[in-house]
């Protein structure tokens, strides 16, 4: 028997990998970028910038491959919007991509002093948005929304730390004007990440509308 | 998870790659041909290469000489009178006009699948064992071989094995198509031309042949004429866009239907021809 349309099946196929490779170096960047913080180690935090090319490289390779399969293909329904929510999903992995290396920007920044308080709530903070960042990858090829409302449920601690440090870093600032510099990053770091995770909420609504077909926030 | 193996995956890859490299791998080369048909200059300066192993689609209006152009690649406008072709067509580098040639050893080679399926009415088997028999082959085992061979690479086996003495018309037209291109296949052809071969079938069976050409492309090449141009778009590697009996663009697929260089292959393309 011939399978109609075999090949498309497999370049759509393709496009869902190279997604999830795009994701995987973002979801490292992301691990390299709180180590580089801990140990302020400028060099580790250099080494995570440039990856930032591999993954530029890879969302103009899926773009090119989408414009490619919406011209030559006639998508349809789940067809089309699998290859609508790609090039979307795409392009918030790159945003992503960008805020790690903002990060170890700051990072680098901070480097030159001991930090006047412990890290505590950053990691957490990031250790939740890379799980956020997995797991709707992950529902993105498994189709499981379960994975998709656990993120949005996430996102909300995500903000909630976000706007407690925001709260405490402002009051070390009053306190001591002599850490404003210090806490200046420190927020910055902790806004990148919030962003981070609005931008995997904004994937989440991708997989919400190819599984069903409806466009809309998820983002409470 | 995926739909397809990573087999699958590297497969898509080896075929892009040999889409963008294989620009040179040039198993019919066209020099500057020209057809009239009695004071009608139908086909003028084509130059084309066309590639080995993927598969090349004319495409423009009505009347643009495409369907031409196809039968000028295993000489089936020699049977019209009144014909007068120049130039070149090399298959191989070797140039299928010259004095030399035997026309039905060429055919061999250059196989053709037509509009409407050319099926015999005779058995599904006759069939396709007709095509070795003209070429010499009647060793009932030989002959059974490549039947069963042919109808396995149009992925027809499955369907007619236990009726293959029955008549090739009681199947459905997409199913006699595929009979024809197995027919095709059976010749042992380098070389298989389609003239719309779609264009008296229904959407699934469009999309069957479609795929099928993609299998048939891993051993021969393949050109197909189609006044369908989501067809070329779907199921093709290379595009050529003819206009007034010239080719006005060529080119990888994507690129002639991503940005086309020429504004007369973008208003066909776009349906805003006139």
């Amino acid at each position: 028997m011939v399978k109609p349309r075999r090949r498309f099946e497999q370049e759509l196929a393709e496009l869902e990998e190279l997604i999830l490779r795009m994701g995987a170096i973002s979801e490292d960047m992301l691990s390299r970028m709180i180590r580089a913080l801990r140990e302020r180690n400028v060099e580790f935090a250099e080494d995570t910038v440039r990856m930032d090319d591999q993954v530029d490289a890879l969302n103009l390779e899926i773009e090119t491959k989408c414009i490619r399969l919406i011209a030559t293909q006639q998508p349809q329904a789940r067809d089309l919007r699998r290859i609508i929510a790609a090039l979307k999903i795409s392009g918030d992995v790159e945003r992503i991509a960008d805020y790690a290396v903002d990060i170890c920007l700051v990072v680098k920044e901070l480097a030159d002093k001991p930090l006047f308080k412990p890290l505590e709530d950053i990691p957490r903070m990031q250790e939740l948005v890379k799980k956020m960042l997995h797991e709707t990858l992950d529902a993105f090829v498994t189709r499981d929304l379960e994975l998709v409302y656990k993120m949005i449920a996430d996102d909300e601690e995500v903000d909630t730390l976000y706007e407690n440090l925001y709260v405490e870093l402002k009051d070390f600032m009053k306190q001591d004007p002599s850490l404003v510099d210090q806490a200046v990053s420190l927020i910055l770091i902790t806004r990148y990440l919030e962003r981070i995770a609005d931008h995997v909420t904004n994937i989440g609504e991708r997989v919400f509308y190819v599984e069903t077909g409806e466009l809309k926030e998820l983002h409470v | 998870m995926f739909q397809g193996s990573s087999d699958d995956r590297n497969e898509v890859q080896r075929w892009y790659v040999s889409i963008m490299e294989q620009k040179n791998d040039c198993k019919i080369r066209i020099d500057n041909l020209n057809l009239h048909f009695a004071t009608n200059h139908v086909l003028k300066g084509i130059n084309l290469n066309i590639t080995r192993n993927l598969i090349t689609a004319l495409i423009g209006p009505s009347g643009c000489g495409k369907s031409t152009l196809l039968k000028c690649l295993n000489r089936m406008n020699d049977i019209l009178s009144d014909v007068r072709i120049e130039g070149q067509v090399l298959l191989e580098n070797q140039d299928i006009y010259a004095d030399t040639v035997d026309v039905s050893h060429l055919r061999k080679r250059v196989g053709m699948v037509f509009q409407r399926p050319v099926a015999f009415p005779i058995s599904i088997y006759e069939n396709v064992a007709s095509a070795p028999r003209v070429h010499g082959v009647s060793h009932k085992g030989t002959l059974n071989t490549i039947v069963q061979a042919s109808l396995e690479r149009v992925g027809l086996w499955d369907e007619v094995a236990d009726k293959l003495h029955k008549s090739a018309l009681s199947l459905s037209l997409g199913q006699q198509q595929q009979l024809c291109i197995a027919r095709v296949i059976a010749s042992e052809p380098e070389v298989i031309l389609l003239d719309e071969p779609c264009s008296a079938l229904d959407p699934m069976s469009t999309m069957k042949i479609e795929e099928l050409m993609r299998q048939l492309a891993k051993n021969y090449t393949v050109v197909i004429v189609t006044h369908s141009m989501q067809q070329a778009a779907r199921a093709s590697d290379y595009t050529v866009f003819m206009l007034g009996g010239e080719i006005i663009e060529s080119g990888p697929t994507a690129e002639i239907f991503t940005s086309p260089r020429d504004t007369r292959t973008e208003d066909y393309i776009t349906g805003r021809f006139r």
